[in-house]
């Protein structure tokens, strides 16, 4: 009498260590994307992950992409209006990145993520995976599920918003 | 990277690094979440002999262990007056509407179920007189959906402390069948001994190579003497186990790890063979794989 599904013990260890590798990352991906819950999002990830054992060859890059997909789902659920608001607002023309370097030099942590928080979602996923998650443009286009040259201008387009934002408030 | 990115890397690394993240936690809860949406595959109902008999067996072991366990607290079903301060309400559903033996197709359907996130949490109270309370407080630890008589509810474990006089002196694990509507339609099953210590099987291979354990130090609860064989099919969460026991019958269990770690609990149920009665039980494995506390019961078959 069959009563059990049979699961590779091996798939479960490596799930473990994925868990035990990513899971205060992705945490903390999802909280710098401005996740409600991001302990929630990076549990969903996980699971997503688990339900699919041996069909995803880039465990950490898929878990980047649902923890982005996640994140701007449930915002987008959330804020729909506002999202869309932010997204048509004027003077996103792309900008040249600060050449001075004061932005960077003067904001302190607090000011940094106060602009990170009042980009659109799309510029804040590209800047946080650039910049934090410190991935290579390919790898911020993969979870944002763009092309590269988008990711590009998402990245700097981001920048120069939150240059822009800094400098009103000096 | 320009020295500009570089520190906004920097700030943005604080700034991350400044949310607290309790890796444990987050664990256990997706080890939660995974084992209550895992899927368990159903064998087929033979129309006849031992396959319909075992898992109609095993139904009716669910239902009466949860029975059972009201006499254990010392109420009866339905009866408000023993029990304290609840979340969860007081039994309503007669359980002579859950009689063993009466299933409709004989089908024990078990499938992934998720609470909503107010029931998640369980505070209870139950007092069997001014001295002696069982107080059920924490997190839903496991989840089934089980179908007995008709009725599709949910096997909810709670864990629990058993106190005297307002000083905890055992735990264990109550099973609550929450029913259609998410309204209570058993009652709490629990039973308390005292610490005990002894192996079991830490692992699957473990468990093969371990292969005569029993409640020998509760004789008298003693309901199945035989071989157990543990064949383990792993999650990270709930692993899964089918006992045969050597005289041919069966009987399923299932592990639940705890949120917060530390140790997992498994419940047994199915026949004893030996003595002619159901068996349901319930057991902590801590860290280790030490039994901390143990709960069974023994009921006879109808």
């Amino acid at each position: 009498m069959e009563t059990i599904r049979p699961r590779d013990a091996a798939v479960d260890d490596e799930f473990a260590a994925l868990f035990r590798q990513h899971a205060t990352r992705l945490v903390r991906l999802a909280y710098l994307l401005g996740a409600d819950d991001p302990e929630d999002v990076a549990q969903e990830a996980f699971c997503r992950l688990y339900d699919r054992p041996g069909a995803v060859e880039q465990p950490r890059a898929y878990l980047d992409r649902v923890v982005v997909n996640l994140v701007r789902d449930r915002a987008r659920r959330r804020h729909r209006r506002d999202a869309a608001i932010l997204l048509m607002r004027p003077g996103l023309t792309p900008a040249s990145e600060p050449s001075d370097g004061a932005m960077l030099r003067l904001a302190d942590r607090r000011a940094v993520v106060g602009a990170l928080e009042r980009l659109s979602p799309r510029f804040r996923e590209a800047v946080v995976l650039r910049y934090w998650a410190e991935l290579p443009y390919a790898e911020v286009a993969s979870a944002m599920n763009v092309r590269v040259g988008t990711a590009k201008s998402a990245v700097s387009r981001g920048l120069a918003q939150m240059h822009r934002m800094l400098e009103e408030e000096r | 990277m320009s020295v500009q990115e570089q520190h906004l890397t920097m700030l943005l690394t604080r700034a991350a690094e400044e949310r607290p993240v309790d890796p444990d936690a987050l664990w256990a809860r997706t080890l939660d979440r995974l084992g209550a949406a895992e899927r368990v595959a159903i064998p087929e109902v033979r129309p006849s002999g031992s396959g319909r008999r075992r898992l109609v067996v095993i139904a009716a072991a669910v239902t009466t262990a949860v029975i059972a366990g009201s006499t254990v607290l010392g109420h009866e079903l339905g009866d408000s007056a023993s029990t304290g301060v609840s979340t969860v309400p007081v039994p309503s559903l007669s359980p002579r509407t859950a009689q063993p033996g009466s299933l409709a197709d004989g089908v024990l359907h078990v499938s992934g179920v998720r609470l909503p996130p107010s029931q998640r949490h369980v505070q209870a109270t139950v007092r069997q007189d001014s001295h002696l309370e069982d107080v059920f407080s924490g997190p839903v630890v496991g989840l089934e959906r089980v179908t007995v008589t008709g009725q599709t509810g949910v096997l909810v474990l709670v864990p629990g402390t058993h106190r005297r006089d307002g000083t905890p002196f055992g735990r264990f694990v109550g099973l609550t069948f929450v029913g259609a509507g998410q309204t209570v339609s058993a009652a709490i099953r629990s039973q308390a001994y005292s610490m005990s210590s002894y192996a079991l099987p830490t692992s699957p291979d473990a468990a093969r190579a371990n292969e005569s354990w029993g409640f020998d130090d509760q004789p008298e609860e003693q309901t199945f003497a035989g071989r157990v064989v543990l064949t383990a099919s792993t999650g990270p969460s709930v692993r899964r186990w089918m006992v045969d026991f050597t005289d041919g019958s069966s009987a399923a269990a299932q592990r639940f790890a705890v949120p917060g770690g530390g140790g997992s609990f498994f419940i047994l149920v199915g026949p004893a063979g030996t003595t002619g009665k159901t068996f349901a039980g319930v057991r902590w494995l801590g860290r280790g794989g030490t039994v901390l506390d143990q709960a069974d019961a023994s009921v006879g078959l109808p």
